[in-house]
């Protein structure tokens, strides 16, 4: 291995989300700006006021026995549902024991096993049982997706679950991305999962009012990004994984490669708990870059966090602007999709980056959906309500969290 | 049998997918595919059934027979 670490490749891509099943789903979705917000009526054990979100709505087959469905959270089988497509997708299967030996799993998650919790406290304090299930604390811990993931393949290298709120699984990746390269292991599923759609998570987001406002026109354009009666985001539940491995990895078995990753940048603002820092987010963007050894104007689009925040979006306008220096930021596509598959928090920066991933390789820009009325603050080229298609050699996904944790991971096709 | 394993045998049966037939006295909780963290798992949901409670340091059994002895001498829950 020389200094400069090896290169790391992308095989595999899974996904679901309120879009539908399947990565190639959200970026068919993501072209054709289609939101995946409904109205929420799912049952809750008290009232919850939510009026919309992008839930997944299908029933999923997780492929699972019935002792994994009942021991593990449905953050854990969704999990499952997208490492499988993923490993499926890079038609990774058959690994000796050395090279389970070498393969990682980077997992990303905001809330953890959110139903099992939930769950456990209706059982205690709602229906006086007195007690919770005996696998409660299998389905609310953090690493139970991670668990699961390793159980289901096998995977014996280091087994990693990142919790930064809505930087998670781009943490997960850039961290699997940084071990891959650096020899630490030569193959790995990274990404995130978050469900969370029951009564104490929805009154918790309810009471930090940084929810959208639900559109009485159409509720499923609820969330507007960068646009200038944009009020907040929706929630939304989903999960996303990519299989990352090294270049010799993936050229050795034949593999067919969907991108590279090139450049992982992170940095935290220390500023504030919730709200964002411009400075901050630019020196995980800019860091990002120096690592690809880019210049900013080689980027052609980036996938924005984008929540739709009144401030958010304006910190990110003004952090790319700060990295990329006024003429490149001004030329860059941008856009948010969390406007159509929600803000899904952990599993956000997978899920985007899954998007992102067939941006590049498709040469389209997804646009931002519901953006019709321009906010002067965010003067960028957000790609109102249109994708475009564009060449494309690198593309960017930025990723930044409550707690002021910042990420940015740059992708590229293969040179 | 005890009116107990009778009910725990039909319980197993349903639970584990298995014919009344094949399950006995001497079945044990290894051979239904029952690992430790299963055993708990049962041991909750039998509880819960015959409205006892076991102490944790009771739930050493093996077959169905030591889980109806255990669940027949366990304390009733009020």
């Amino acid at each position: 291995m020389s200094i400069a670490g090896k290169r790391v490749v992308v095989t595999g891509l899974g996904a679901v989300s309120g879009l539908g099943i399947g990565a190639a789903a959200q970026f068919q979705k993501a072209v054709e700006c289609i939101s995946g917000v409904a109205i929420f009526n799912a049952s809750t054990a008290i009232p919850v006021d939510l009026q919309c979100a992008s839930l997944i709505k299908q029933e999923l087959d997780y492929g699972l026995d019935s002792s994994s469905l009942g021991m593990f959270d449905k953050t854990a089988h969704l999990s499952w549902f997208v490492a499988n497509e993923a490993l499926k997708h890079a038609e990774l299967e058959g690994l000796n024991e050395t090279e389970l030996d070498a393969s990682g799993i980077f997992w990303g998650t905001g809330f953890g096993g959110s139903n099992t919790l939930d769950n456990a406290y209706q059982d205690i304090y709602l229906n006086n049982k007195g007690r919770a299930r005996p696998f409660t604390i299998i389905g609310v811990m953090a690493n139970g997706s991670a668990g699961l993931l390793a159980l289901q393949t096998g995977f014996k290298g280091p087994s990693l679950t990142y919790s930064t709120a809505c930087a998670s699984s781009s943490h997960a990746i850039g961290e699997a991305f940084r071990s891959i390269k650096y020899g630490f292991c030569e193959r790995a599923i990274a990404g995130g999962a978050e469900s969370l759609f029951n009564a104490g998570p929805i009154k918790a987001w309810e009471a930090l009012r940084t929810l959208a406002t639900p559109d009485p026109e159409d509720l499923s354009s609820s969330c507007k990004p960068f646009s200038k009666n944009r009020s907040g985001f929706v929630l939304g539940e989903g999960a996303a994984a990519l299989v990352l491995e090294s270049l010799e990895s993936a050229q050795k078995r034949g593999a067919k490669i969907l991108g590279e990753i090139v450049g992982y940048g992170t940095s935290t603002d220390a500023l504030h708990i919730t709200k964002p820092d411009s400075i901050g987010q630019a020196k995980a963007i800019k860091a990002a870059l120096l690592e690809a050894h880019v210049n900013p104007d080689q980027i052609a689009y980036i996938n924005a966090h984008g929540t739709a925040t009144l401030v958010g979006d304006i910190a990110e306008t003004n952090s790319i602007k700060s990295a990329f220096g006024l003429n490149a930021a001004k030329e860059v596509l941008i856009s948010s999709t969390k406007a159509i598959h929600g803000h899904t928090l952990g599993a956000a920066g997978a899920l985007e980056l899954v998007i992102t991933l067939q941006a590049l390789d498709n040469n389209i820009a997804p646009g931002t959906a519901f953006l019709k009325i321009a906010d002067p603050e965010c003067d960028l080229n957000y790609l109102p309500l249109k994708s475009i298609e564009k060449p494309m050699s690198f593309a960017m996904s930025n990723s930044f969290a409550f707690g002021g944790s910042n990420a940015s991971i740059v992708v590229a096709k293969l040179s | 049998m005890s009116t107990t394993l009778n009910t725990l045998i039909e319980l197993v049966s349903v639970k584990f997918d298995k014919r009344i037939d094949e399950l006995g006295p001497d079945t044990t909780l290894e051979s239904l595919g029952v690992d430790s963290l299963g055993k708990i798992e049962l041991i909750f949901d039998l509880e819960d059934h015959f409205k006892v409670r076991i102490p944790n340091e009771d739930a050493k059994v093996d077959t169905l027979a030591e889980v109806a002895a255990l669940l027949d001498t366990a304390k009733p829950i009020n």
